[in-house]
């Protein structure tokens, strides 16, 4: 099967509201698109809306959600999935995503905690996606998020991701970051890891810092450059799968635009120097 | 519900609710037996210090005001004791109003003018980002906001002033919890930096 394109192309920013005004009165030429969570939008009004709708008009977006809670041990809030599709139709954006984590209970924790890697756990998630994607009339892709601990575990993380995709019939955020902090802090190989993973799923990529608490221990904190070993992961994920529209997270320690636009810039590097393959081609060869 | 039902038995379920219970009060439920204690301690830093950082930046003041045992002490009460309701974090703060009415109203550990100088703070935000106009705005807020002040302003008179000027300096400073966290979830209500530092065990 021959997806769809993707609704976004190319190199993309987290958007970040320190430099909305720099964005609305001359946005880089070298950021394909921009990305944004709707949880932080969603009830905004004033100028910050209207700057942003600006924006939205004018550039490709994607959705990146936190708040969806997909593996909650709680029923999914319907009401916030509404809202997520009024806001994705308002705004012209195709392309949401989310977490493979849930951040709740009987209310909101707000960070991304591990699901437990089991058989019930797939099942319980795949039919949670079905329902949202039936809600918002389109395929989400879920990321493979960071995690500092796996309790309950009967699977392997590997084999939970590709159980939950493949049940829910939906698409992969892979984010290569979090391969290579989850690497380190679980004792497995990185390469092999993103090697196995489903190619034909991948339809958009996340790339980040992190912090190094401990030589085995890393924290997905966003707050840092990329490092080599990062840089490399992504080259083989596009040599394995293809290029695919790749974001460079920062959420911490935000420096100058000019400084991230420069990391953006070394993504569509490695996109070019991949130019030849066809991109998002099922590659399981 | 048959579907409250399936999630009662099934044992992803119950480690779900735990893991979630352990990070809300870790003083009163244990961790996962199944995972290193200075993994979760990840997760306790992560979840306190990323709802730190929201509620600072929405409620600065406040934040400048209480020394950082008292802040801290006050997050974590947050989560032990108050469900947050809402996905969207426009209305964090919302849910702050809500905990210090209800769970932690008149605590004999916080200053008096606590809860009325949230709801002064939580009409800035409120204010910042409705698109009413002027007029409307000052018409359906001002009565609000002038109870609110006159009764904060009682407990101590000298607040008012302080604040204001606490108001003008925190726009500026935007001092953050030092801790590093992982914003992920990150404020728009207040412009947000922060400078990293080694992780302090809590």
């Amino acid at each position: 099967m021959i997806p769809e394109p993707y609704p976004v192309d190319g190199a993309g920013l987290g958007l970040r509201r320190s430099f909305l005004g720099a964005l609305a009165e001359r946005p880089p030429g070298d950021i394909d698109f921009y990305e944004i969570a709707p949880e932080n939008w969603i009830g905004m009004g004033g100028v910050n809306a209207r700057r942003l709708r600006a924006l939205t008009e004018r550039h490709p977006f994607v959705c990146h959600g936190l708040s969806l809670s997909i593996g909650a041990p709680t029923p999914l809030d319907l009401h916030f999935v509404r809202q997520v599709k009024a806001f994705l139709d308002d705004h012209g954006i195709c392309a949401y995503t989310e977490h493979l984590s849930y951040c709740s209970d009987d209310g909101h924790l707000y960070d991304l905690l591990p699901i437990p890697f089991t058989e019930e756990a797939v099942h319980h998630v795949a039919g949670r996606v079905r329902q949202v994607q039936e809600i918002l009339q389109r395929r989400i892709a879920l990321e493979n998020v960071s995690y500092y601990g796996a309790p309950g575990q009967a699977m392997s993380e590997i084999d939970f991701i590709k159980a939950v995709l493949a049940e829910a019939d939906c698409d992969l955020l892979l984010d290569v970051n979090n391969i290579h902090v989850n690497a380190v802090n679980h004792g497995y190989d990185a390469r092999a890891f993103l090697t196995a993973l489903p190619g034909e799923r991948i339809r958009y990529g996340h790339i980040a810092g992190h912090y190094v608490e401990a030589e085995d221990l890393r924290v997905d904190t966003h707050g840092a450059d990329v490092i080599d070993p990062v840089w490399e992961l992504l080259d083989l994920a596009y040599t394995r799968f293809g290029v695919f529209p790749t974001l460079l997270e920062r959420d911490f320690n935000i420096p100058p635009l000019e400084t991230l636009v420069r990391e953006v810039d070394r993504i569509k590097q490695i996109q070019q120097a991949h130019a030849g393959q066809s991109s998002r081609c099922a590659a399981n060869a | 519900m048959p579907e409250q039902d399936d999630f009662n038995q099934a044992d992803f379920i119950y480690r779900q609710r735990a893991f979630a219970s352990h990070l809300r009060d870790p003083t009163t439920f244990p961790g996962p037996d199944d995972v290193e204690d200075r993994r979760m301690a990840i997760y306790r830093d992560l979840v306190v210090n990323n709802v730190s950082a929201l509620l600072a930046g929405n409620f600065p003041v406040i934040r400048q005001i209480l020394p950082d045992l008292h802040w801290d002490g006050l997050i974590r009460d947050f989560f032990a004791r108050h469900r947050a309701k809402t996905p969207l974090f426009l209305e964090l703060g919302q849910e702050f109003l809500d905990f210090l009415q209800g769970a932690r109203a008149n605590d004999p550990r916080d200053p008096p003018f606590l809860l009325e100088l949230a709801h002064y703070e939580w009409v800035e935000l409120a204010l910042q980002i409705s698109d009413a106009e002027p007029d409307c705005r000052l018409a359906s807020i001002r009565p609000a906001i002038c109870s609110r002040i006159a009764r904060w302003s009682r407990h101590f008179p000298g607040i008012s002033a302080m604040a204001s000027r606490s108001i003008a300096s925190a726009r500026t400073a935007n001092r953050m919890h030092p801790r590093p966290s992982r914003p992920i979830w990150w404020s728009i209500a207040r412009p947000a930096t922060t400078s990293p530092s080694s992780r302090s065990t809590p």
